[in-house]
């Protein structure tokens, strides 16, 4: 009897040993975790099988929460399928949810997120500061929080998406080049709501390059997002400035509403219409000559990628939630009729998309 | 006989001017507004930007006009502007998939009535409140086609809908279609609610009780005003879609166009209470808010500004109406919104 139970100590000590050193080695931790050297888990000198299969461990298992505003436009799509493809074949557990654009629900979601102890959150934000203290209360309860596409005022582990300012910036440039060799100087900015961080960094970006270019910003107006209040505002700015050159928004969706505008006055080409983000409606636009051209910024190629890799660089690094604030911008290409028909200039639904 | 035509409303007229009738206090701020505006903005008085505004607030006079049908008959339907989104959008999103436009609006016309059906129906016959019959059949209708129907929230009108195409494009006699389409739903309900039908929705709206003692059809009567706000509904999203070329489901779930639309009923001089308004001045109503839109744009007023602006004139307008038609015992009875 008294050999059975030293063999049985044994046993739990042999075990316990054997997790506190795989712990050590691996630096797993996840969310939960709060010692680590944050060196991505893995030690100094292995084998690359040796790699594949400890990180493979790490993130075996990891709940990982995705919480959006949507699931029917492509661009959430893509990143909805990019996520399951990269953590399915990780073994993380992941799941999404879409608030329908209602930002309590969006609130409810991501507590929900925090009451099942995820490991990590990547969370669609609307607006900067509607889920700051959410964010917060996340990485307190050591989930990791990744923000996608528009950043909050609370700092999240990660933020994943464009440098608004610098995007901007770079399609008014072309802007300003193509008005600048029209002879012409009169640009309007539709923004969004005018208050979102995507809005106010475009517009902040954009106004900046017309000023030192000498142009003239007529207007800066809110299309709110929305095709028809957009149209409303460039049809009274078109009839109001005769001699406008061009128009540059932050959405494809809304600027539609202007092309479509400048297209029924018939100045296709007069006047150009210049847009971020680049759905498969915009190069259609541009294929069409209704569209100038539009910026991808890998909304719906690349983001839902990096996304993913950060998710996975911090569960596998095990450094604490919170501690780790970081901004990783995707790569803006602008796209026009010289590229607008090449594979991957514009994203559309995923293949095969399924909300299962 | 031409006396006996014209006397009457000349006299009518007179009558609600002194009366301090809302819709035409609301029809001489909308020319005050157009007169100063001409004088110290550019461009503003030119037939082409009025013309502009005027189009801006065709689908949102389009909707209110239905809207009032069913506040004037002291009920409400909230789920208007989800009725206009998925009715255009189906029309959309059948063309899409390589259909005939003209069986797309057929269909899309009879789904209108159907939804709208459902709303009477559950407010007449089964006495559910329509404030809560129709927030919830808003949701229900737009879960239902997206999971059943629409593939996305946002679609392009594709080159095949040559009607709509049309009808956001060309004009006719210098009037832009849309404008056209919102004059003639003006005129059809305006002279509709001027016949026996319409006086019975008054009769309705002001007290449904004596209506029903007097044997009027109470429960058809209430059904029949929401087949005609679906209507409206669906004629406004037609406008809208055509007008804008494309279809965006996410602004309907999530925008403010319901909330204009009741403003522009409350600013006609419709009151919640039911038994009041005027088709006259809704349509005032909804070309003071393009009106004021085109001004705002033309000023370069911010989100926020515009926001307060148009927050300050719905104000005015309770606060008018509050003080032209005094509550009194019959509706705080009733429970005037």
């Amino acid at each position: 009897m008294t050999r059975k139970i030293g063999a049985l100590r044994l046993a739990v000590w042999l075990a316990v040993s054997v997790v506190a050193i795989s712990a050590c080695t691996s630096g797993s931790g996840g969310g939960n975790s709060s010692s680590s050297d944050g060196s991505g888990g893995l030690p100094a000198v292995s084998t690359p099988g040796k790699v594949i299969t400890q990180t493979l461990e790490n993130v075996k298992g990891k709940k990982v929460r995705m919480v959006l505003l949507s699931d029917a436009n492509a661009l959430q799509q893509s990143w909805i399928d990019r996520a399951k493809i990269g953590f399915d074949e990780s073994g993380v557990d992941f799941e999404y949810t879409v608030s329908n654009y209602d930002n309590q629900v969006l609130a409810q979601q991501v507590q929900t997120v925090i009451d099942q102890k995820a490991d990590a959150l990547i969370v669609q934000n609307s607006d900067v500061s509607g889920l700051a203290s959410l964010i917060k209360k996340a990485q307190d309860a050591g989930i990791y929080v990744i923000v996608l596409n528009l950043g909050s005022n609370a700092q999240s582990d990660a933020f994943v998406g464009p440098n608004w300012d610098g995007m901007s910036a770079k399609l008014a440039t072309r802007v300003a080049d193509d008005c600048t060799k029209k002879g012409n100087k009169e640009v309007a900015i539709i923004s969004g709501f005018g208050s979102d961080s995507g809005s106010v960094l475009a517009v902040q970006g954009a106004t900046r390059v017309f000023k030192d270019k000498g142009m003239k910003i007529v207007a800066t107006q809110p299309g709110q997002y929305d095709p028809s209040k957009a149209g409303d505002v460039a049809r009274t700015l078109l009839q109001q400035n005769p001699n406008l050159c061009a128009f540059l928004g932050n959405w494809d969706g809304m600027m539609l509403g202007v092309s479509k505008v400048v297209h029924d006055a018939g100045k296709d080409g007069d006047i150009g219409v210049y847009t971020m983000d680049s759905s498969i409606g915009a190069c259609k636009a541009i294929s069409e000559g209704t569209l100038t051209a539009a910026v991808n910024y890998g909304g719906g190629t690349a983001m839902g990628d990096s996304a993913v890799a950060i998710t996975q660089y911090l569960m596998q690094g095990g450094v604490k939630a919170g501690s780790s604030k970081t901004a990783v911008f995707t790569a803006t290409t602008i796209i026009d009729k010289s590229n607008a028909d090449e594979p991957g200039s514009c994203y559309d639904t995923p293949p095969g998309w399924s909300k299962k | 006989m031409t006396n006996t035509t014209k006397t009457p409303t000349v006299a009518a007229v007179r009558r609600r001017l002194l009366s301090g009738d809302q819709g035409y206090i609301v029809g001489g701020l909308l020319l005050l507004i157009i007169l100063v505006a001409s004088v110290t903005l550019d461009s503003f008085g030119s037939t082409t930007n009025l013309l502009n505004a005027a189009r801006s607030a065709s689908t949102l006079g389009i909707l209110a006009i239905g809207m009032t049908v069913v506040v004037i008959s002291r009920g409400l339907d909230l789920s208007v502007v989800m009725t206009m989104g998925v009715t255009s959008a189906f029309v959309v999103q059948y063309v899409v998939n390589g259909n005939a436009e003209l069986a797309g609006l057929m269909w899309a016309f009879v789904i209108a009535l159907m939804l709208g059906l459902v709303n009477g129906v559950l407010v007449a016959y089964v006495e559910i409140p329509a404030l809560f019959v129709t927030l919830a059949t808003a949701l229900l209708y737009l879960g239902i086609f997206r999971m059943a129907y629409l593939k996305t929230e946002i679609m392009t009108v594709p080159s095949e809908a040559h009607f709509m195409r049309w009808l956001g494009r060309d004009s006719v006699i210098g009037v832009p279609n849309p404008v056209w389409l919102f004059a003639l739903s003006a005129g059809l309900v305006g002279w509709l609610l001027s016949r026996n039908l319409g006086r019975y929705l008054y009769a309705l709206g002001d007290n449904p009780e004596a209506a029903r003692l007097a044997g009027l059809p109470v429960r058809p009567l209430t059904v029949f005003t929401y087949l005609v706000s679906a209507v409206a509904g669906f004629v406004g999203g037609i406008s809208l879609v055509s007008v804008s070329g494309s279809v965006d489901l996410r602004t309907v779930a999530a925008g403010t166009l319901l909330y204009d639309v009741v403003a522009v009923v409350v600013i006609g001089g419709v009151s919640l209470a039911g038994g009041r308004g005027s088709i006259g001045g809704v349509v005032c109503a909804a070309l003071l808010i393009g009106v004021i839109g085109n001004v705002m744009t033309l000023l370069n007023f911010d989100t926020i500004q515009q926001a307060l602006a148009k927050a300050v004139i719905v104000m005015f307008a309770i606060v008018l109406d509050s003080v032209l038609h005094p509550r009194d015992e019959e509706t705080a009875r009733v429970g005037e919104l």
